[in-house]
């Protein structure tokens, strides 16, 4: 476990609940980001009995702090709240144990929420800083419909669409945005017209939402998603691009979903493999290299000893299975030796 | 499309489960109808399926 450092801003327990935002503040650039220089013991709601700690460093990421040499080299990850750790210790995580494996530098700009815009946003702006020779961005496959949702536990996000000429622009964050209040306006609107798009598509997620028949498993809802693909494979190519361009390698880590781990489907027309498929087609589509771990993670998983919360986050055992399957995936590219 | 878009939207308002519910949608659609009916009518225009591609430089200043 990570011991409490002295010094830092706020030192309090807390109970962490789904949508918390206590680590969490007003980016002008991303909606949100961490709470630089932020330290917490915190309980999980599945796990409240066992609290672990959360340090954040001072540019907000649930890490240590960043010194680099000149030419430092560093593999940097990045992603939802599994990369964050949700409900493990910091140095249980899967870039902790990459590191380990390694020997490398192993940096975490993880965050709860976090949406593969906002991950495009977030490398785009904050990489260089970092040095990366490989950015590992981990994608749990539901999570891909975060790029429709453009206010997320009360914060307003920086989102991508298409103009009338086709092409991908970027409606930045209002800088009114920083008031609470203005954001909750905002986000009234943005959520208003979420629901109503998704009513016209016959999806309600309010009122008779059943992870279990989550509507972007459904085969017979695919062409409300439709739009939400085609914003992944635009981001996908920018993300791509910035990697080619400053001579990153990259690659995706693709998660089990919390559904698959035993349970059957209800219906030959619900496939809780659908986002992963099409987002796997897109990576293959741009030759962005992936690695999934659906089938180790499964083979992995016992009633006994699960790679899974309840809630579907990876547990301590997840994470190295995670790390174990990244480092090999890397060590098979020869982008890392022993 | 205005008027589509009015009856979706009180059909939208309607399908809520309280009467407190229906009633603050209600509000809410008039208030965002101008908003929803400018998205709505940029979402016809453009479709959903370019035919080129958009990625490239052009993009790379809006960050």
């Amino acid at each position: 476990m990570n011991e409490p450092t002295s010094g830092m801003a706020k030192k309090s327990k807390i109970q962490l609940t789904t949508g918390d935002t206590a680590f969490y503040r007003f980016d002008a650039q991303l909606g949100f980001w961490g709470v630089p220089n932020l330290e917490r013991e915190v309980t999980y709601d599945v796990r409240p009995n066992e609290p672990f700690y959360v340090r954040h460093n001072s540019d907000g990421n649930r890490d240590a702090e960043v010194i680099l040499g000149p030419s430092e080299k560093t593999i940097l990850c990045i992603g939802g709240s599994h990369t964050w750790g949700g409900g493990v210790q910091q140095d249980s995580r899967y870039s902790e144990v990459l590191a380990k494996r390694t020997g490398r530098r192993v940096l975490n700009l993880g965050h709860c929420s976090l949406g593969l815009d906002q991950v495009c946003l977030a490398l785009l702006q904050k990489a260089a800083k970092y040095n990366p020779e490989i950015i590992i961005v981990e994608q749990y496959p539901w999570a891909v419909h975060r790029v429709m949702n453009t206010f997320v536990n009360g914060f307003v996000r920086s989102y991508f669409y298409f103009n009338s000429q086709e092409e991908l622009k970027l409606q930045k964050v209002s800088r009114l945005a920083k008031y609470r209040w203005c954001r909750r306006l905002i986000g009234t609107y943005y959520a208003f017209r979420k629901e109503f798009q998704e009513f016209r598509s016959g999806i309600d997620l309010k009122n008779h939402y059943n992870p279990l028949t989550d509507p972007i498993f459904l085969y017979w809802k695919t062409r409300h998603y439709d739009r939400m693909y085609l914003l992944l494979d635009h981001i996908l190519r920018v993300i791509r691009d910035y990697c080619n361009q400053h001579g990153i390698k990259l690659l995706f880590g693709l998660g089990a979903i919390q559904q698959q781990f035993g349970r059957k489907p209800l219906s030959g027309l619900l496939d809780y493999d659908l986002p992963r498929k099409r987002f796997t087609a897109l990576l293959e589509k741009h030759r962005i290299s992936y690695v999934d771990m659906t089938a180790a993670m499964l083979e992995s998983h016992t009633p006994q000893a699960p790679v899974i919360f309840p809630d579907g986050h990876i547990n301590t055992k997840g994470h190295g299975v995670f790390a174990d399957i990244l480092f090999s995936e890397l060590q098979s590219r020869g982008w890392v030796t022993k | 499309m205005k008027k589509e878009l009015f009856i979706d939207l009180m059909r939208f308002a309607i399908s809520q489960v309280t009467t407190w519910e229906r009633l603050r949608y209600i509000v809410l659609s008039l208030v965002f109808f101008p908003l929803l009916a400018r998205a709505m009518s940029a979402d016809t225009m453009r479709g959903h399926s370019p035919t080129s591609s958009e990625a490239g430089d052009d993009i790379y200043p809006l960050f």
